[in-house]
């Protein structure tokens, strides 16, 4: 269990108002089916030393994350892509962000499950288990 | 294409991001537009090749490139789209990417920070942007010294009239005297291309006089029921220097029967002033004898705070192009603002010029702008014209 908002509730209600329910799990579908390519290539790129590429990759995962409502992976892969315009890269924070993409690609499955098939406990019970 | 309110709008939004194009797209659609997404300059260009858009949605960084650089193709499509700018990039960049798109000649709805918030941008898209001023045509009629002098001698250059009015009680205060040729049967000669042309030729001091006499002849009328309200004349740089010019204004003066305090003196340095201690003494002189000295279209070519320090101003113009764009652009207004303040702290009085609507002029007033000019009082009128509006209006209370 983290101790952290994975998802940004407040967000993703207000973009449900905006565009719809269909709309939010349109976006988080969009986001499960691109992060694991993004971290693939996150990965090979560190392992090959190909910064350029790596920058990229972050840039656009903070990018989706920030618009799919995951607030602390956006950010985290901004600090990562704003590290590596001054400094080489570190494998412990490559780890930790990919680690992070897991457990929030883990957190919107939850969310899914949550909002579609509300269980006996309902929805609220279930978001609140994902904090 | 259909652009109607009602009807099916095109829209285009170009950004490296996916979710951020899907969550556009499902925006507007509720709205009635049906969006294209582009991910890159290249599927943009592919889109505008292929279709007109009514809106184009563009984010300031795409990948490797930017939305700047999309800004030429956009005003060459031919399709004269909206545009909206999204981007993380801080408030400067997008109100810089926002001037350069609107000196494009594109209609700017406005920049959003991104994530972009649906609710501002469905808000954005319901106003239409209006389109910048066209640029004149320069091509046509520019005409030569000759006709120039004809047309001087022929009494073919008129003196019109704009009001000066107060931002606070909608008083009249003061006329400025404008220089216009209009020539029968073809568009009228823009005053910034006859007035370069006789600096050049050596005939601007003749002309100035000219204008000053028509002006201060009028002004002599409408003090008959109007005894505070003043003109204003402008004077070039190049007359500055004219060692006759304070005994030619004190005979036209005499002539007219007019104290000095009728006459304001607007100075726009166009040119450099060749000689600024000559010219100082000169506007020395004229503020001794009791004449306003005005510094115009101040912020823009070498109206400075230079010349502020050297001259003895006693009002200061703010320019339209500051004026016009207050409301739209954050960093014009807090210009304004700046300027306001500065004259309030030199003791000079404050005309802004280009006032257009009432917000303008109640933001103006608000911050301690006591004067304005511009086409929510009145446009530049011939003198009939102008008498028989100061007789007939109505005091506008903004």
């Amino acid at each position: 269990m983290h101790m952290i908002h994975l998802i940004d509730h407040d967000y993703l209600a207000q973009l449900a108002e905006d565009i719809g329910d269909e709309g939010v799990h349109e976006v988080l579908g969009v986001f499960s089916e691109d992060a694991p390519g993004y971290l693939a290539t996150l990965q090979q790129a560190y392992a090959d030393g190909r910064l350029a590429e790596l920058r990229r990759t972050a840039h656009a995962l903070a990018g989706a994350a920030r618009n799919a409502g995951l607030t602390p992976l956006g950010e985290a892969a901004y600090a990562l892509q704003v590290a590596l315009e001054r400094t080489e890269p570190d494998a412990a924070d490559v780890a930790a962000l990919i680690r992070l993409a897991e457990a929030s690609l883990a957190a919107i499955g939850d969310w899914n499950g949550a909002t579609e098939a509300p269980g006996p406990e309902g929805p609220a019970a279930t978001r609140t288990a994902l904090i | 294409v259909n652009s109607g309110p009602y009807v099916s709008r095109r829209l285009l939004v170009v950004d490296d991001e996916r979710i951020q194009r899907l969550i556009i797209a499902r925006a507007v659609g509720n709205l009635g537009f049906v969006a294209d997404a582009a991910a890159s300059l290249d599927d943009a260009l592919a889109c505008l090749g292929d279709r007109a858009y009514d809106v184009v949605i563009l984010d300031l960084s795409l990948g490797e490139t930017d939305g700047i650089s999309l800004l030429q193709a956009l005003r060459d499509c031919g399709c004269d789209p909206v545009v909206i700018f999204i981007s993380r990039l801080d408030d400067r960049i997008r109100i810089a990417s926002m001037r350069l798109a609107t000196a494009f000649g594109l209609r700017v709805a406005g920049s959003l920070h991104k994530p972009v918030a649906p609710a501002a941008l469905r808000d954005m898209l319901l106003q239409t942007p209006p389109r910048p001023a066209a640029a004149p045509d320069r091509a046509v009629n520019v005409p030569t010294v000759e006709e120039l002098t004809r047309a001087m001698h022929n009494n073919a250059i008129v003196t019109q009239f704009q009001p000066k009015v107060s931002l606070n009680d909608g008083a009249v205060v003061g006329m400025e005297s404008l220089a216009r040729w209009p020539r029968g049967g073809s568009a009228p000669v823009p005053p910034d291309v006859f007035i370069p042309l006789a600096e050049r030729s050596g005939v601007i001091a003749t002309l100035t006089f000219s204008v000053m006499r028509q002006a201060l002849i009028a002004c002599s009328q409408w003090r008959k029921t109007h005894p505070a309200c003043s003109v204003a004349v402008n004077i070039s740089p190049l007359v500055l220097t004219d060692p006759t010019l304070p005994d030619e204004i004190d005979r036209m003066l005499h002539e007219t029967g007019l104290s000095p305090g009728a006459l304001v003196a607007e100075i726009t340095e166009s040119t450099v002033i060749a000689n600024p201690l000559a010219a100082a003494q000169i506007l020395t002189r004229l503020r001794i004898k009791g004449i306003s000295l005005s510094i115009d279209d101040f912020g823009t070519g070498h109206s400075s705070l230079l010349s502020l320090l050297r001259m003895p101003f006693s009002e200061l113009k703010i320019d339209q192009s500051f004026t016009s764009q207050c409301e739209t652009d954050p960093e014009a207004w807090k210009i304004v603002r700046a300027t306001v303040s500065m004259a309030r702290e030199l003791g000079l009085s404050v005309v802004a010029e280009g006032i257009e609507t009432n917000s303008v002029a109640e933001r103006l007033r608000d911050i301690g702008c006591q004067t304005g000019q511009g086409w929510l009082f009145g446009r530049p009128m011939s003198e009939a014209t102008l008498l028989a509006w100061l007789n007939e209006r109505e005091p506008v209370t903004v």
